[in-house]
């Protein structure tokens, strides 16, 4: 039985975690959740596709989060003709001694950004699998480890779908979060106006070292997940399968593929780094249906139904989420 | 573990356990209600209905609805780790709670103990399940102070029923014929108490069959008694009858000898002299008995008479053939000697109709008739004899009747009434018959002591006179009346 985390250890973390907040709400400006769920997705190790529309700060989000944490950052901007050796490396021969050696990619970084990744093909997209999932990358049978920590942060344009390609549902799972970028108000640009020069950011400093971020992702893994709410995790992974016996009926109608056991597994880590970026030694029901919804939300596989419909997975898993019980009589 | 944290512990899952029971309380009292109307609707319909049993129905209603509640219950009852969420819930712990029951927190403890302390029960909502168990509970006391209505009458076992009055009517039956055992009286009782009670069962049902056995085999007994006693009666009829035979040839015996006795002119004061008189004047020696056949029927009518009253002995057959025959005799002497030619005719018929008469009762009517007419007692025989106005030309034709009537055309026929009887002979027809010329010898009967009347003609004797025959008798003797 592992102890808990003491109070101090968790305002310890919490401190940590709150500059790091504190310093991405400098870069994006009045976009606190897309804040929160960014930090914790990081402070759970998990990858991060952020989704919504040009110019809302994605691209210096993702720059500004390296930035702020003092890591390797590198862009790569996916276009259709983007090989795998693009990103991954590739083996070239080196000078006068005639040997291949293997020049790492872009990949070799902790904060990879992976701009329009729907742009790629599916081939160059199915080369960050290995990567995302096992923080490795094989060439020529050679696997080569990507720094720790490893984060890729993805971004994708839901309305130019023309010349992209859908992520593969593989991929898609390897995404702890699927965050939706919301527009900003007036009020919000006219900040952005009269506070940055040509809307640059101002320039972050690092809040955290690498030995800092390592003791925060220790205390993460130290929170404490109770039985009962693990349960609630579980259930309301399985009722988002339509033959699951607790699905409603419009998981069953408009949903062909529910989310797997890594969905559990995120549920779990995320739920961690949200407790422990509120404070918490433990997870409550609260930060599980809080995250329930990047967590699932690009996880579920809709039907054709759904479509003509206008059926959204966040519509469903908003259901999901009331219609699971945290208490079940009988 | 340190004392307080054991303490804490115990103290947060006081609390849970508290929750837990608040609301199982809530769901159990909303779970009871249905089972609770159940089981005093069903009392009281049993009561009323039934109106037996009433208090073992209702414990064992009253198990069956605790049954019910508990398997409606037993699924929804809340467990300590789910009384424990909802606890954790309302002393918005964020989970701790649940955490300090399956680890220690540690320095989390004084929080997570405010909070426990602060935590206010649940509300339950136990008004209106309490409220429709307290009105069940009103309305089986109601139910149960109502005053039963008179148990039916009808038995519950109407083939029991129907058994018992089929008993019933046997042993009526049977007691009509001889005064019933107590016994079976008794038994036919405790059947009918048990058939009211509603106890009729199977013992009863072989007891019914024994009695009904036992009261069939009196019956047949009774009926075996009765033919024998209807065979007796049939066996004393038929001596009756004999004896009453007996009795009638004595009584023929007596007229045949009162008749020869009127016969002899009243110069025999016995019969024995009439007979005697009989034998001497003499006659065909074939038609008369002999003196010794007469003797010994004499002696034997003698015998008899004065044995009659001891010893009940009858005259024979042939004794009273004598006396028959002894009669024609003297009718027949009698005729000879006034000259009438109907003599040995009228013996000879009163013979042949004494050979005719087979049967008692047509010899009766025929030769030995009028002893009943008081002055008639020559009857017939005397009659003729004495030339009484024939009827018709012939002069021996007599108004006959009944079967015994004959058409004879000669007499249909017309002629002319004679002067005297409506004119001159030619215009006046009337039947040949009824022409009432007197004949030789003819003439009113002098010694009749009493003139027959119309009617009373010897032919009319012989049976109803049909009014035809009444008509024309008396428009003879009476032609103006």
């Amino acid at each position: 039985m592992s102890e808990i985390l003491s109070p101090a250890d968790v305002e310890k973390a919490g401190q940590s975690i709150a500059l790091l907040q504190a310093g991405l709400n400098q870069v994006l400006l009045d976009q606190g959740l897309v804040v929160e769920r960014v930090t914790t997705a990081i402070l759970a190790r998990g990858h991060i596709l952020l989704e919504g529309l040009p110019g809302l700060g994605k691209t210096e989000l993702c720059k500004g989060l390296a930035r702020l944490l003092s890591l390797p950052f590198k862009r790569i901007q996916f276009t259709p003709d983007l090989l795998p050796g693009d990103i991954t490396g590739t083996c070239v021969l080196s000078g006068d001694a005639r040997e291949l050696t293997f020049r790492e990619g872009p990949l070799f970084a902790s904060v990879v950004l992976a701009d329009e990744i729907n742009r790629s093909s599916p081939k160059t997209q199915s080369a960050l699998l290995e990567a995302m999932q096992e923080a490795s990358v094989t060439v020529l049978g050679t696997t080569y480890p990507l720094p720790r920590p490893f984060f890729v942060l993805a971004t994708q344009n839901p309305i130019e779908l023309e010349g992209t390609y859908p992520l593969p549902e593989a991929q898609l799972d390897r995404f702890l979060f699927r965050i939706q970028v919301p527009a900003v108000g007036a009020r919000t640009m006219a900040k952005l106006l009269t506070e940055r020069v040509r809307g640059a950011p101002p320039s972050a400093t690092p809040v955290l070292d690498a030995a800092t971020l390592d003791g925060i992702f220790a205390a993460v893994d130290r929170v404490h997940l109770p039985g009962p709410v693990a349960d609630f995790v579980g259930r309301l992974v399985e009722a988002t399968h339509p033959g699951a016996a607790g699905a409603s009926e419009n998981v069953r109608r408009f949903v062909r593929y529910g989310a797997s056991p890594r969905a559990a597994l995120a549920f779990a880590a995320a739920s961690r780094a949200l407790a422990l970026a509120k404070g918490k030694p433990n997870v409550g029901f609260d930060e599980v249906k809080e995250i329930a919804l990047p967590v699932l939300g690009h996880r579920l596989v809709m039907g054709y139904e759904a479509s003509l419909d206008k059926i959204s997975a966040e519509q469903l898993v908003r259901e999901i989420i009331e219609h699971v019980p945290e208490v079940v009589r009988g | 573990m340190s004392e307080t944290e054991v303490h804490e512990m115990t103290m947060g899952r006081a609390r849970i356990r508290t929750v837990g029971r608040r609301l199982n309380m809530e769901m159990a009292l909303a779970a009871l209600v249905g089972p609770v109307w159940a089981f005093v609707a069903a009392g009281a319909l049993w009561r009323f209905a039934v109106q037996r049993w009433v208090p073992a129905v209702l414990a064992m209603f009253a198990l069956i609805a605790l049954a019910m509640t508990w398997a409606l219950i037993r699924k929804r009852l809340l467990s300590e780790s789910q009384a424990a969420i909802i606890t954790d819930r309302r002393a918005n712990a964020g989970g701790l709670l649940l955490t300090r029951l399956e680890i220690p927190v540690g320095d989390w403890e004084p929080a997570l103990r405010d909070k426990v302390v602060r935590l206010t029960p649940p509300p339950i909502a136990i008004g209106r399940p309490a409220l429709a168990i307290v009105a069940a509970t009103i309305f089986l006391v109601v139910a149960m102070a109502i005053p039963l209505p008179a148990p039916r009458g009808k038995p519950a076992n109407a083939a029991a029923a129907t058994r018992v009055e089929h008993l019933v009517e046997q042993l009526a039956v049977a007691a009509k014929e001889e005064p019933v055992e107590t016994n079976l009286k008794t038994e036919l009782e405790r059947l009918r108490e048990e058939l009211k009670d509603g106890k009729f069962d199977a013992t009863d049902w072989e007891a019914a069959d024994s009695l009904s056995r036992e009261l069939d085999r009196k019956a047949d007994e009774a009926a075996a008694e009765l033919a024998k006693a209807d065979e007796a009666a049939r066996q004393l009829e038929q001596a009756m009858a004999k004896a009453q035979a007996g009795d009638r040839l004595d009584r023929e015996r007596d007229e045949l000898e009162r008749a020869l006795m009127q016969l002899s002119d009243g110069q025999a004061s016995t019969p024995r002299e009439a007979l005697d008189q009989a034998l001497k004047n003499g006659g065909p020696s074939d038609e008369l008995p002999s003196s010794n056949d007469l003797k010994n029927g004499e002696s034997k009518s003698a015998g008899a008479k004065n044995t009659d009253a001891k010893s009940g002995g009858k005259p024979s057959r042939a004794e009273l053939d004598a006396l028959k025959r002894a009669i024609a005799a003297r009718q027949d002497r009698l005729a000879q000697s006034f000259g009438q030619n109907d003599g040995p005719r009228l013996a000879k018929q009163s013979k042949g109709e004494s050979k005719r008469s087979s049967s008692p009762s047509e010899r009766e009517g025929a030769s030995v008739r009028e002893p009943g007419d008081g002055n008639g007692d020559v009857g017939q025989a005397g009659r003729e004899l004495s030339g009484s106005a024939a009827h018709g030309p012939g002069g021996d034709t007599k108004i006959l009747s009944g079967d015994r009537a004959e058409i004879d055309p000669e007499k249909l026929k017309l002629a002319a009434s004679p002067k005297g009887h409506g004119g001159e002979g030619t215009e006046l027809w009337g039947l040949a018959a009824a022409d009432p010329k007197r004949h030789a010898g003819g003439g009113p009967a002098p010694s009749h002591p009493q003139g027959l009347a119309g009617h009373e003609s010897p032919a009319n004797r012989e049976g109803v006179a049909l009014p035809r025959n009444k008509t024309l008798i008396q428009r003879y003797f009476d032609p103006h009346p």
